[in-house]
């Protein structure tokens, strides 16, 4: 997708969240703030654990290459890369498993729906 | 083969002590959510990095044949995340453990692999001193 097609989407996702605001009454101004909120918080998961899968799988590849390879390479030294390489796929490993704990955090957590829904009234001056 | 040993028994020993010690820190200082997330974190961490470990070398074995085919790697893989992350999600949505907590007790292998490089770089910046 190139830069331009995506400062496009921003926009239109921009223009139209505003538009539903702007336009609404107090009570579907709410709802539809909440809404927001929502769809940002399933989006920024989504995205959020994607790349962190995406990074994980690069950096196990990675690292699961170079030991396959320096153990053929040298097979005596194979123990010692085995080693090294459990704990290097431990630490990328966790990398992914925090993903998905903020995820979680994010998605059955942060939404306080009783507090969410009195600072949209605040916000909205009602 | 000896040199392997001790790194991951030293790890292994150093995850239990970190779940001891930041299990005894936060009952003192914190609620019993936050402690009950640690300990169960660690405990979680700790079954990830054994099995990791025994998957791995089971397929990857240092001398002789292979003890498992490759497909039981993958499979006992996202088998082991896929417990994970429903034990996770069950901890998260229940409310029983705090989420902070449970972070920090899922970094245990990574703060005691994190005090096994600091201690190693800090004994060969010393030889060198020497």
């Amino acid at each position: 997708m190139s830069k331009r097609t995506l400062i496009g989407v921003f926009a239109a996702v921009f223009v139209l969240g505003a538009a539903s605001l702007a336009f609404a009454g107090e009570d579907s101004a709410v709802k539809a703030a909440g809404l927001w909120v929502f769809f940002g918080i399933a989006i920024a998961c989504g995205i959020g654990i994607g790349m962190a899968a995406l990074g994980t799988g690069i950096g196990m590849g990675n690292a699961i290459n170079g030991a396959l390879q320096g153990t053929a390479r040298n097979p005596e030294a194979g123990g010692k890369i085995m080693t090294t390489m459990i704990i290097g796929l431990a630490l990328i490993e966790s990398l992914c498993i925090y993903a998905l704990v903020i995820c979680f955090i994010l998605v059955f957590k942060i939404p306080d729906l009783g507090g969410m829904h009195e600072l949209i009234v605040k916000s909205l001056g009602g | 083969m000896i040199h392997r040993d001790k790194t991951l028994r030293q790890i292994r020993t150093n995850n239990w002590l970190l779940v001891l010690i930041l299990g005894a820190l936060s009952s003192t200082f914190m609620s019993a959510t936050f402690t009950t997330g640690v300990i169960v974190g660690g405990l979680i961490i700790i079954a990830n990095f054994s099995l990791l470990e025994n998957a791995i070398r089971s397929v990857f074995p240092n001398q002789g044949p292979m003890r498992a085919k490759k497909i039981s790697l993958i499979a006992k893989s996202y088998f082991r995340l896929a417990i994970m992350g429903l034990i996770i999600y069950i901890l998260i949505t229940s409310g029983w453990v705090n989420p902070i907590g449970l972070a920090v007790g899922l970094s245990t292998v990574v703060f005691s692999i994190l005090g096994l490089g600091i201690r190693a770089a800090w004994k060969t910046s010393s030889r060198e001193a020497v």
